[in-house]
């Protein structure tokens, strides 16, 4: 699946990543803002209200009964974290008009939808203002329902305090309460509309008339800086944190936060996908075969990569008297890494299953949609094959050279009473 | 062995589907253009079938809850002392399992050297391995898992609803079992099952992909030897038609409130479009009762007795049944009353239910954008004797009056039970 891009104007860009092998076709808008405290919050705020209603449906009841009977066409909104930056985005995945009843035009449709919903709101109603703030205040406050992420997000504030990734995506309780529909509706004509913003569409469309529906949608757009956000790789560590918290829970959950000091646009970023791979990332892993099949002390021992940032998570959920059994075990794989103790077999296993899994990106739209979302924002236009052949040209003697640049930042654990 | 070619011309899709002579049922469905291919090697057995008289006994045998789920766990353990898992490593397949209230199913998935992953997923699910260590050792690792849901707060909302519902029907049983129940798993008990479950008469081989019919049959010839056996009697208790309690509450360390309200369904024993059928009308009627365009759904929305989180399904199968519904509240008690006030006074009317049917037709087609979501739909779908391919013509046949029967017969508050998840 390739992919195609064209500036539509100043600071916006169309991708077509064109295949026939969905029944659906999926377009997604992004833009991009830094992370600051300062806007985390409304940023969050406005990806919730402009799904509830827009000048061509003003009503949320309406709008959701034009996306059933557009075959239920499904349309996604949210905030993510990538690095320092805040990406706001919106996704409508409707069906390939081929397998319906041609008499309706589903495309023609959602694209005015697109158009009324994300780049002509003419202002927000108060009480559907209100109504997301409460909802996003709940939102916020119940991301300690799924306690394996929480840990993880934890972990991450507490390594990342003084960075921008360490604000919340969803952004801050205390700040919900003093925004009102004015002051949103000025941040998305006056900072969000004039923001850097991506356009993806993957699927089987007629490209060329989208191309020109999307220019007309935009006519009236100007945005101001056509810069993403930048990303800070911290290299320089201080003391280890060690921070403990306690919830009135069943199983501990243990998190370990590590700089790998390795950004995705690094020579060496093969290398640290492949050290992943090997030291936490599936059952043929250091971690698995040690947390859990050798000590029993797991059922989920495991880390994870964010490749924005260069920093690495260590996930894993054990008793609470098991503390200082996991942290060990966990601790000396960690070394063992460093000290080169690979074998062939977990090498080739963790190239193998590492291109397995990129390879297998390219059967989902979302994933794709993000995958080189990411590539834009870093700089790094590597397709799928290019990164693959990178990968299987990694050897031992780089992996261990990433190893030997890896710390541990963090030591978090969320306990019970 | 010889495949059926069946080709249905709105969805542009075929599938092959062949039975082997060990009695194995195999079926190919093939995906131009994905990079995955996927094979599901299923056991129809679950959480469920706790109680059977196996082929060739006469008296019944009992087993502890989740044995279904730790013999799904052991079987990866190979003969020679290694893993699964060891061999999947050497191709770079993702390998997996799962097991649901009537189903065990061992996966992979793989973008290269399908065939060779396939003789390993074939070869591993034929040859048990069960030691006293190794099982014990198993204890550990689940008893981690059990530990882990006990503390998801979505999960024991739904388990408990389950227990509102039912009152001896082992649906109402977690998959995985209790840590008091796994303890008494031993390697004997996992053979016993093994040998009465895992017959070809009783699995199917699903594949999805870059697949050729030949050679899969290929490798099911070298690695599926058994010969078919009897059939497996399972035993179910006589469940009442009342619900078990109307309210089950758990306190959990969540930020608001979670609740589920379930109608148990009581018209059961129906497979096949009869049952797909059933469970279309229901799908619809769901959509027009609460779904998001729903005077229902609207108006707690606005008063802030539901949020984003609330959802809607039903669950089928020839022996048991419901619709649920839930999500987090601020006020579960008020959100319950206000969901079955709204669910008598609504009028059913026709342009609401062609829209929702369009719907759900949207719904059906982007599930074959996903190798192993569209596998493991058709997987669970052929043990309950379903054909997908029927899909459509069914959902274009379905009328308003059959969503109003439905409505009378499932949506009261006789056979409605709620579960709550309140913070500690």
């Amino acid at each position: 699946m390739s992919i195609q891009s064209v500036e539509i104007k100043n600071g916006v860009k169309l991708h077509y990543l064109h295949t026939k092998k969905f029944k659906t076709n999926s377009l997604g808008v992004y833009f991009h803002r830094p992370m600051q405290k300062s806007e985390a919050t409304i940023n969050a705020l406005l990806s919730n209200v402009i799904k509830r209603g827009c000048p061509l449906f003003p009503r949320t009841k309406e709008l959701a009964r034009q996306l059933e009977a557009l075959y239920g066409s499904k349309v996604v909104s949210g905030v993510r974290k990538k690095g320092d930056s805040q990406v706001i985005y919106i996704n409508f995945e409707f069906v390939n008009e081929n397998y319906v009843l041609k008499s309706q035009p589903v495309m023609e449709n959602i694209l005015d939808l697109v158009k009324s919903m994300v780049f002509a709101q003419e202002g927000f109603l108060k009480e559907y203002v209100s109504q997301e703030k409460e909802n996003l205040k709940q939102l916020i406050m119940a991301q300690m329902n799924d306690k394996r992420a929480y840990a993880a997000q934890r972990c991450v504030e507490i390594m990342c305090k003084q960075e921008p990734y360490g604000i919340c995506e969803l952004g801050f309780i205390d700040d919900v309460d003093g925004i009102n529909e004015g002051d949103l509706f000025e941040h998305y004509k006056n900072v969000v509309l004039k923001s850097p913003v991506d356009i993806f569409i993957t699927g089987d469309v007629d490209i060329f008339w989208v191309e020109q529906k999307i220019k007309e949608m935009l006519e009236y757009i100007e945005v101001k800086s056509v810069k993403y956000p930048e990303t800070v790789i911290i290299k320089d560590i201080g003391e280890i944190k060690n921070v403990t918290e306690t919830q009135n829970i069943a199983q501990g959950k243990l998190s370990l936060g590590f700089r790998t000091k390795t950004a995705s646009w690094d020579e060496k970023y093969p290398a640290l996908l492949i050290y992943n791979a090997v030291f936490g990332g599936g059952p043929f892993s250091k971690l698995f075969n040690n947390v859990r099949e050798k000590l029993s002390l797991a059922y989920y021992a495991s880390s994870r990569l964010d490749m924005f940032k260069g920093v690495m998570i260590v996930n894993s959920g054990i008793e609470v008297a098991n503390f200082q059994k996991a942290y060990d075990e966990i601790m000396t794989q960690f070394k063992a890494m460093a000290n080169g103790d690979i074998t062939d077999e977990e090498m080739s296993a963790a190239v193998l299953s590492t291109v397995n899994n990129i390879r297998s990106m390219t059967d989902s739209a979302m994933v794709m949609e993000d995958y080189w979302l990411g590539r834009l924002i870093t700089g790094t236009a590597l397709d799928i094959d290019e990164l693959i052949s990178m990968l299987k040209r990694v050897t031992k003697q780089q992996v261990i050279e990433v190893a030997q640049n890896v710390d541990l930042d963090t030591v978090y654990f969320l306990k019970g009473v | 062995m010889e495949f059926e070619k069946i080709y249905n011309k709105k969805l542009n899709e075929t599938l092959y589907k062949g039975r082997h002579k060990s009695g194995l049922m195999v079926y190919v469905l093939p995906k131009q253009g994905f990079s995955k291919s996927y094979a599901s090697f299923a056991a129809r057995v679950g959480s469920i079938d706790n109680e059977f008289i196996a082929p060739g006994d006469t008296e019944p045998t009992k087993i502890p809850d989740g044995v279904a789920h730790f013999l799904e766990h052991k079987m990866f353990e190979q003969p020679d002392g290694t893993n699964s898992f060891d061999s999947f490593s050497k191709t770079g397949a993702s390998a997996n399992a799962y097991t649901s209230f009537t189903t065990t199913a061992y996966i992979f998935s793989s973008t290269d050297r399908f065939y060779e992953n396939l003789e390993i997923l074939l070869d591993y699910v034929e040859k048990p391995h069960f030691t006293d260590e190794n099982v014990a050792k198993e204890q550990g690792i689940i008893g981690q898992e059990i530990r882990m849901y006990d503390d998801d707060p979505n999960w024991r909302v739904f388990f408990n609803l389950l227990t509102a519902l039912y009152e001896k029907h082992p649906v109402r049983n977690d998959i995985a079992g209790t840590v008091e129940s796994i303890a008494k798993i031993d390697k004997d008990l996992l053979y016993k099952c093994y040998h009465s479950f895992y017959n070809p008469s009783n699995m199917i081989l699903f594949t999805c992909g870059d697949v050729e019919c030949d050679k899969v049959a290929q490798v099911v010839d070298k690695y599926v030897t058994n010969a078919p056996l009897g059939e497996i009697k399972r035993i179910f208790p006589n469940e009442p038609e009342n619900v078990n309690k109307k309210l089950v509450e758990q306190k959990l360390s969540v930020a608001n409130p979670l609740f589920m309200i379930g109608f148990k369904d009581n018209d059961l024993g129906k497979t096949g479009s009869e049952m797909m059928r059933k469970i279309i009308v229901t799908e619809i009627l769901n959509r027009m009762l609460v779904g998001k365009s729903s005077k229902t759904y609207n108006s707690l929305y606005e008063k802030g007795l539901i949020n984003d989180s609330f959802f809607f399904e039903y669950s089928c199968e020839a022996d048991y049944a419901f619709a649920a519904m839930g999500g987090e509240s601020t006020d579960p008690n008020a959100a319950k009353e206000e969901i079955l006030e709204g669910i008598k006074k609504a009028e059913l009317l026709e342009e609401d239910f062609l829209r929702c049917k369009k719907s759900l037709i949207g719904r059906f087609l982007r599930m074959f954008n996903s190798v192993e979501g569209l596998s493991n739909v058709f997987v669970s779908s052929i043990f309950q004797g379903m054909d997908m391919f029927e899909y459509l013509d069914i959902c274009e046949s379905v009328t308003l009056e059959e969503a109003r029967l439905r409505k009378e017969y499932l949506f009261r508050e006789e056979n409605c039970a709620m579960s709550i998840v309140w913070p500690n």
